[in-house]
């Protein structure tokens, strides 16, 4: 089945903007590479027991991939590349 | 002396103005949504991996004929390239709490009425923000910059919520459609009786039989005829809808009375005799049902099995004189109705249900409560509740497949969902 998507699943350094009560990625750092984030396309949240999980569709100049941001442990992971 | 007729006329406020918002192929097009490869795409959406049919298809994919309940072979035959995604309860109910806080700014008065319709009362509100239309275009205008623009809604405006619901489904997609007083006898009495929310398949079938086909005729007919086929209420309730009555109010969450029943149903991904599944699955469910229950703090006394298989069906449930919320108890008590059954077939579909509820507050302490018990499973929920669900899970669910709490379409245990809801519409200002 063509699901249209690779799951990574591994940790990254990213650099947000905290504004207004907003958490905007503007990029991160991969396998040594960085990735300038041009648009957030879709967020949604989640809570696993008492930590909230913010999940962003966003869009770099060569992919579009699914970021997820541990509120509780403040920790970036890039989830999925699609493809 | 006054008819029924106009009694319900007299009573009839024209001056409410409720909105009806229906998201446009919701699962489909929040999937298109999070994933931009798939925007503009024939998508299916699937329950999971290894299921059988579509449970929701975005607009391209209903181009090709393809809608909910769909096989996946089917679907194939129709359409090539379609895209099959398995569903994702949590986007979707995480992007209806993102509505509801949207809505919510254009007025307190708010109906959720499933996870992609809900219900605004603007009567009050709609001349802060320059009129009904401004007001809608400004609903739409957010929603494409917070949510995104793929995941549009139609929009249905009336005196009630039952003229709203059918105004919403004239313009599709991403449309807009008032039903007045003026137009309203010409839109109902071309709709299909089924299509008015609240006439069901089977009422439609006993109208048809009748030789009632649509709102005209049933309109004309006596409410004594009426009365003598379907008793004292279905008759005044048909009259009402067939002159698209409706005198129920909205349901703010505040006024969100608890739940009656909770229960949990699961479709098994193959046919099965073996015990230990049955056993697994239905001990699954009944700690799910359980786990609500104590979450909502309240108890049960009515226990009900669902079983099917092979195109067989039964149901079978025993009223106890005492209350419960404890998932080991009413396995137990699952499994004696299951093997009372003696079910002969194999089994593709399982439901528990806990019923007869009561806030635990408004019950006497029992001789029958075991403390120590009670203890643990409260224990066991505040590990769950802290690091995430099924993070503690009795042994007797190794090595099956957990099933884990979902939200489903209808919204049926939103008082549930909505527990930890931060943004409740009351909380929110009028801008």
């Amino acid at each position: 089945m063509d699901w249209m998507e690779t799951a990574i699943n591994e940790p990254i350094k990213a650099c947000c903007l905290f504004s207004s009560g907003q958490i905007k990625p503007i990029f991160f750092l991969w396998q040594k590479k960085l990735y300038q984030i041009q648009k957030i396309v879709f967020q949604f949240s989640k809570k696993i027991g008492r930590e909230k999980v913010f999940y962003f569709s966003v869009e770099t100049e060569t992919n579009a991939c699914q970021l997820e941001f541990n509120s509780e442990k403040q920790t970036w992971k890039l989830l999925k590349i699609f493809s | 002396m006054e008819t029924a007729e106009n009694l319900f006329l007299k009573n009839q406020d024209f001056s409410a103005k409720i909105l009806h918002l229906d998201m446009d192929s919701y699962f489909a097009s929040v999937a298109q949504q999070a994933n931009p490869k798939l925007a503009h795409r024939p998508v299916g959406i699937i329950k999971a991996l290894g299921r059988s049919c579509v449970i929701a298809a975005s607009r391209e994919a209903k181009g090709f004929g393809i809608k909910t309940g769909t096989s996946i072979w089917e679907a194939k035959r129709l359409c090539p390239q379609i895209v099959f995604v398995p569903a994702d309860f949590d986007q979707y109910l995480s992007t209806t709490k993102k509505l509801i806080e949207i809505c919510s700014r254009f007025s307190p008065e708010l109906e959720v009425f499933s996870i992609d319709e809900l219900f605004l009362d603007i009567s009050q509100t709609e001349r802060f923000f320059g009129g009904i239309y401004h007001l809608v275009a400004l609903i739409k205008k957010a929603l494409k910059e917070e949510i995104g623009p793929l995941v549009t809604c139609s929009l249905g405006l009336s005196y009630n919520r039952l003229l709203a619901k059918l105004a919403s489904e004239i313009k599709k997609p991403d449309g807009f459609f008032e039903i007045t007083p003026t137009n309203q006898d010409e839109i109902l009495f071309q709709t299909r009786l089924s299509d008015l929310c609240g006439l069901g398949f089977r009422l439609e079938e006993r109208l048809l039989n009748m030789g009632i086909r649509n709102f005209q005729q049933l309109r004309k007919i006596p409410l004594e005829f009426l009365e003598a086929s379907f008793g004292p209420y279905w008759s005044i309730q048909l009259k009402k809808l067939s002159y698209g009555l409706d005198d129920l109010g909205l349901t703010p969450f505040q006024s969100w009375d608890d739940p009656k029943t909770i229960s949990r149903t699961f479709t098994l991904f193959k046919n099965t005799r073996s015990s230990l599944k049955i056993r697994q699955t239905l001990f699954n469910l009944c700690q799910e049902t359980c786990v609500k229950a104590r979450d909502l703090k309240m108890k049960g006394r009515y226990i009900g099995l669902g079983i099917r298989g092979e195109d067989q069906a039964v149901f079978s449930n025993r009223t106890l004189k005492y209350f419960l919320a404890d998932e080991f108890h009413l396995f137990k008590i699952v499994w004696q109705l299951f093997e009372q059954l003696h079910w002969p077939y194999q089994v593709r579909f399982l439901g528990v249900c806990l019923s007869l509820l009561a806030k635990e507050s408004d019950l006497t302490i029992s001789f029958l409560d075991n403390p120590r018990k009670e203890k643990l499973l409260g224990a066991m929920d505040q590990i769950n509740h802290r690091y995430g669900g099924f993070t503690l899970y009795p042994a007797c669910l190794l090595g099956g497949e957990l099933i884990k709490p979902e939200a489903n379409g209808f919204l049926g245990d939103k008082k549930y969902q909505f527990l930890d809801f931060e943004e409740l519409p009351s909380e929110h200002n009028l801008t």
